[in-house]
């Protein structure tokens, strides 16, 4: 019953229950404060389930961290626009909402296509499993956030 | 509306409980999340129908449109479902050119789906003042992050 896989789901999804918890814990007055959170316990579930090898590891983590720099910097924006209707209490103009959700579209996109363009590093350094498990720890993570995210952030009103 | 948006998720969570806590997918639990298709979309309708406060004569031209997106979003999700299939009943010898291909046609459903985001939000834009249409895709948003948390925590690494 406890095979490999299932020890791995299951850590997996007890540091993402962690990091879901200190997501709730936190001063979630500050997005701020909960993307470096998040970022912190991203790059040791990261770390804990890629299996790098020495050569790996060296040229992997400079290009993950361009990579987390990247999505990180076209999230801003978003990031602001969450914090803003959440001092708001939802209350925006018609012109604001519409604002807000043609830049959740764009950053959608953005980050669809810089995962398009560091697929094709990651590639350069890891095994097609590997970089498939990067994308999917990745997408376990974004997930987390994104739930705890719609519990937080409150409907336009 | 804090509360509100919490219940929405937790709705969302109940009806998306697809598995177990730290139960791997299985070829068996995909079948059960074919099964659970047809209630989360109704889930959607429910949601949207509580929430989006639609004024009388938006009714029939929003529930004409709304019914065209589902289905094309239901469309995409097929290829999502596939995929999952594939994956859990390869998921012990998975080969290389299997998950380079996986993740590809995974990328590529996930942009297919906002480009149709973007297709709709203009056509709802038509019928639906700036507000409701963007509380409508947050509505989505919510329960598919409810949703996509659940299965986050179930589909098994790749090894």
């Amino acid at each position: 019953m406890f095979n490999g896989r299932f020890r791995v789901s299951a850590g997996c999804g007890a540091l993402m229950l962690m990091l879901a918890n200190q997501l709730i814990a936190a001063d979630w007055s500050s997005m701020e404060l909960t993307r470096s959170t998040v970022q912190k316990e991203r790059q040791a579930i990261v770390a804990k389930f890629m299996d790098l090898n020495e050569s790996q590891s060296h040229a992997f983590w400079p290009v993950y961290g361009d990579y987390r720099h990247t999505v990180a910097r076209a999230s801003d924006g978003m990031l602001t626009n969450m914090e803003t209707l959440i001092e708001r209490h939802g209350i925006l103009s018609d012109s604001q909402a519409n604002d807000l959700l043609d830049e959740y579209l764009k950053w959608q996109q953005e980050t669809i296509q810089t995962q398009y363009a560091y697929l094709k590093k990651f590639r350069q350094i890891l095994t097609p499993k590997q970089v498939a498990r990067l994308f999917q720890l990745e997408n376990k993570m974004d997930a987390v956030v994104r739930y705890e995210l719609a519990a937080k952030v409150p409907l336009i009103k | 509306m804090q509360y509100g948006s919490r219940t929405i998720v937790m709705l969302g969570v109940f009806l998306a409980g697809l598995f177990p806590w730290g139960t791997a997918l299985s070829t068996e639990g995909v079948s059960l999340l074919d099964a659970k298709r047809a209630k989360i979309q109704s889930m959607h309708v429910e949601a949207v129908r509580d929430f989006l406060h639609l004024a009388p004569h938006e009714e029939q031209p929003f529930w004409s449109l709304y019914e065209e997106y589902r289905a094309d979003t239901a469309r995409m999700n097929d290829n999502l479902v596939r995929l999952l299939k594939h994956y859990a009943s390869n998921s012990d010898n998975l080969t290389d050119q299997q998950a380079r291909d996986l993740l590809d046609e995974f990328l590529q459903v996930k942009e297919a789906k906002v480009q149709l985001q973007y297709l709709y939000v203009a056509r709802f834009r038509q019928i639906l003042p700036g507000r409701s249409v963007a509380r409508l895709f947050q509505l989505e948003q919510k329960l598919d992050a409810a949703i996509e948390a659940d299965l986050a925590d179930v589909v098994p690494l790749v090894k």
